[in-house]
């Protein structure tokens, strides 16, 4: 390299040799973006809230239409079967009364007609003679009680050795 | 076989005894006692459970006071012998109520009581097709149309049975009332 203060005269060579000098563009380079570049991304903010509230509303209300659709199926179906109550307890009454009836005929062929005790007054239904109503049990002398006894309590078959 | 398709045997058996029909019993019977004995012997509706729940609405718009009758008196007298005459009037009812019914809707009951065998609890809602031929059915041919409240709470009932004295058969119920002073009586006047 040549650096000098006075004036050199190059050869004129220099002028042939073609090349592009790597120059900054014409009018210069732009602005540098040097500010903050911070932009919103997605919904963001009270639309976010506003979003969940609303789907949340809905579910609500789905569930809520729900829960009074099954309130009102289950309301049906206990009341048709609550409606026969009295017709049902009607007709355990009239069994009740027919083994009621059958005690009544044990006591006067087992106590007075055995002759166990002739004096006996049958009528009364239960032992200690209390005036209120008794039912009768399953243990009753109904064949049809009696055979279903077997099958809920077998019998005691006492084992007379090993 | 008499009877209808449901049942078709007509009732189911009663299985008793007979001792009121032996020789030296039957003269000492009353005939008030020997219509109780007959009464008794009345068997049950052999209706099957899916065709009571299919028509209960209707059963409850025809039969509701005379069950709640029977109910009242249950509760009040705690004696199964002294309401034998509304035990007879709820059967009768619901004979009545369910021999209009097969002859009247014969097909629909059954497609709707099928249908409701299929559920496990029985629920109306797999039915509401067959439900509503039903109902139609039942309110054009004999004008009986569904309850919807058919079981009430707070309820009153109408009886011409008076209310019973001393249910639980205490002793000493009939105690006098003891002599209390007349708290309005014209009383002194205290000066200071």
């Amino acid at each position: 390299m040549s650096f000098s203060r006075s004036v050199v005269k190059m050869s004129a060579g220099w002028k042939n040799i073609k090349y592009r000098q790597d120059m900054p563009p014409p009018g210069g380079y732009g602005a540098v973006p040097y500010k903050r570049n911070l932009p919103v991304r997605g919904l963001g903010g009270f639309t976010l809230f506003g979003l969940g509230i609303g789907l949340s509303a809905i579910g609500v209300k789905m569930l809520w239409e729900r829960k009074v659709l099954e309130q009102f199926t289950n309301q049906e179906s206990h009341q048709a079967e609550l409606v026969y109550y009295p017709l049902l307890q009607a007709e355990k009454d009239r069994t009740e009364l027919r083994l009621h009836k059958e005690k009544i005929e044990s006591e006067a062929l087992n106590i007075v007609g055995t002759g166990f005790d002739p004096t006996y007054e049958p009528g009364i239904g239960n032992v200690y003679h209390t005036p209120m109503y008794e039912p009768a049990l399953m243990e009753s002398l109904s064949p049809f009680w009696q055979s279903i006894k077997l099958w809920y309590q077998p019998p005691n078959i006492e084992k007379l050795g090993p | 076989m008499p009877g209808n398709f449901i049942n078709p045997y007509g009732h189911v058996p009663v299985d008793t005894t007979a001792f009121e029909e032996a020789a030296g019993v039957k003269e000492k019977i009353d005939p008030e006692l020997a219509g109780i004995l007959k009464d008794i012997k009345r068997g049950d509706l052999g209706v099957p459970s899916h065709v009571l729940k299919a028509s209960a609405f209707q059963y409850a718009n025809e039969c509701n006071e005379v069950n709640k009758e029977f109910m009242l008196c249950r509760e009040e007298e705690l004696d199964p012998r002294k309401c034998l005459k509304y035990n007879l009037k709820v059967s009768d009812c619901a004979e009545n109520f369910f021999r209009k019914m097969t002859t009247a809707c014969a097909d629909e009951i059954v497609a709707f009581g099928t249908c409701l065998e299929r559920d496990h609890k029985r629920s109306f809602v797999y039915c509401r097709d067959e439900q509503v031929k039903f109902d139609r059915c039942m309110f054009e041919k004999l004008g009986i149309d569904k309850k919807y409240h058919a079981v009430e709470l707070d309820q009153t009932v109408k009886t011409d049975r008076p209310a019973p004295k001393n249910p639980f058969k205490l002793k000493n119920y009939d105690h006098p009332q003891p002599l209390m002073p007349d708290w309005n009586r014209p009383l002194p006047k205290i000066e200071d």
